[in-house]
């Protein structure tokens, strides 16, 4: 009988929309050329070894340059590294899109991508992260199949960490380099059948994000299942929780709250 | 005298122009209402472009063109592919009044060169609709199935420098 509901659970999420408006990750696909985006973000996380909640606010522009090119630009405040609130870091991100085969419903992309950030944190934890714990760069290739109902998508990238001590001799107290990989899941949940632009969507994920670390070998998994409204197929709000299923790394936070709300201005660099 | 004029303008207008009333696109790679706006916005910018009727369900744009304006089929498959996507299907839409069309020659419609590659000695009247099969307008495995029998000009869509679109009837 529990055999049966998942086997109709399952293929139900097989016959509605597929989606890859991922909430933790990025598609190969990008957004519209000469659109521009902005996004706010919250992280919320409990640090245990302080005992208190610490967040970070992440705003973001994100500009459509050409159909297969887009570029990020981000600035992050956050407490997790100061008594309060303080301006943290900047890092910029650029996509590029060098495969696409369209189908009916369904598409194949690739992408490859890059990273740079400057932050003002010197961290002391194993995990190594371009949104505001480290300076850094990072660089990786996405592909992304949409299969009729279902979106697929996977990245895999490398992250070069450039915080202070990474050419002092001797054994490193922290990792600076890092092998990263998603696999991310999406689905169209709400409405069942489109009739206009104005209905609002809803979308579920579920994300694998992992990470192994190589000079200080360390890594860990991470599960991570969002929410999406989509609003006047324009405006964006995301809810997100992220856990680790396992690892051996010494983080801020093994689990975390994500929430953001992003706005897509379509055409508006002419 | 007027009335020669106007029979002889009349007559120009037979011989040389058919009048494109509009397009039934369709669009590939998608099934988001976000992806299908980012599509049906991009066509609304484009400058012929009167109005657009839109299915987000089958992913269908039907686009009414602004009377008397010169239209591009090459810029409305260029507004979907900047908004992400591709162009499956080109339905035109058109009025002829008497138009002689034989396989391979080469026609006048709302200012842009076309041939029929399956045309046979027929006379268009009225209203017909013709679908185009030329590359960024058809899916990659059409465009390479056309590519054996659509003759030279269609592979790069240019004869002696000229844009020249390829349908069928």
């Amino acid at each position: 009988m529990k055999i049966n509901f998942l086997v109709i659970a399952l293929l139900a999420t097989l016959y509605v929309s597929g989606q890859e408006l991922y909430v933790f990750s990025e598609p190969a696909s990008n957004m519209p050329a000469k659109s521009i985006s902005v996004k706010q973000t919250a992280k919320w996380l409990r640090n245990p070894t302080f005992s208190r909640t610490e967040s970070r606010h992440t705003s973001e522009l994100m500009f459509g340059v050409n159909r297969n090119l887009m570029i990020h630009a981000a600035g992050t405040f956050s407490n997790m590294y100061s008594q309060s609130q303080r301006f943290e870091s900047v890092r910029t991100y650029a996509k590029y899109r060098f495969l696409t085969v369209d189908g009916m419903y369904s598409h194949f992309r690739m992408a490859a991508f890059a990273e740079v950030s400057h932050s003002r944190n010197i961290s002391g934890y194993d995990e190594l992260s371009l949104e505001g714990d480290q300076s850094g760069i990072q660089a990786g290739i996405i592909a992304t199949q949409l299969l009729h109902k279902l979106a697929i998508s996977t990245t895999l990238s490398l992250t070069e960490s450039l915080q202070k001590g990474r050419s002092l001799p001797g054994p490193k107290a922290v990792p600076y380099q890092a092998f990263n990989y998603s696999l991310s899941a999406g689905y169209l949940v709400l409405p069942k059948k489109y009739t206009s632009y104005d209905q609002t969507n809803l979308n579920l994920y579920v994300e694998l994000l992992g990470q192994r670390t190589y000079d200080k070998k360390r890594y860990f998994v991470d599960l991570a299942p969002a929410a999406q409204l989509i609003f006047n197929s324009q405006a964006k709000l995301n809810l997100g929780y992220r856990f680790q299923l396992g690892g051996n790394m010494n983080r801020m936070a093994d689990k975390s709250w994500m929430l953001s709300f992003e706005w897509l201005f379509l055409n508006a660099l002419k | 005298m007027k009335k020669l004029f106007i029979l002889f303008f009349l007559s120009i207008g037979l011989i040389t122009n058919a009048q494109v009333k509009k397009a039934h696109l369709r669009a590939s790679g998608l099934t988001c209402a976000m992806c299908s706006k980012a599509v049906f916005k991009s066509l609304s910018d484009v400058p012929f472009v009167e109005k657009i009727q839109v299915d987000i369900q089958q992913s269908t744009y039907e686009v009414f063109f602004k009377e008397g304006s010169s239209i591009s089929f090459d810029a409305l498959s260029k507004a979907v592919i900047d908004a992400g996507f591709s162009v499956d299907q080109l339905k035109v839409t058109s009025n002829f009044n008497g138009l002689k069309v034989q396989k391979g020659s080469t026609i006048t419609v709302g200012n842009q060169a076309l041939q029929f590659i399956n045309a046979n000695d027929q006379t268009l009247s009225g209203e017909k609709t013709f679908t185009l099969i030329d590359k960024n307008f058809v899916s990659s495995q059409e465009f390479k199935k056309y590519k054996l029998t659509a003759g030279k000009a269609y592979e790069k869509g240019f004869a002696e420098g000229k844009r020249v679109y390829h349908a069928i009837l």
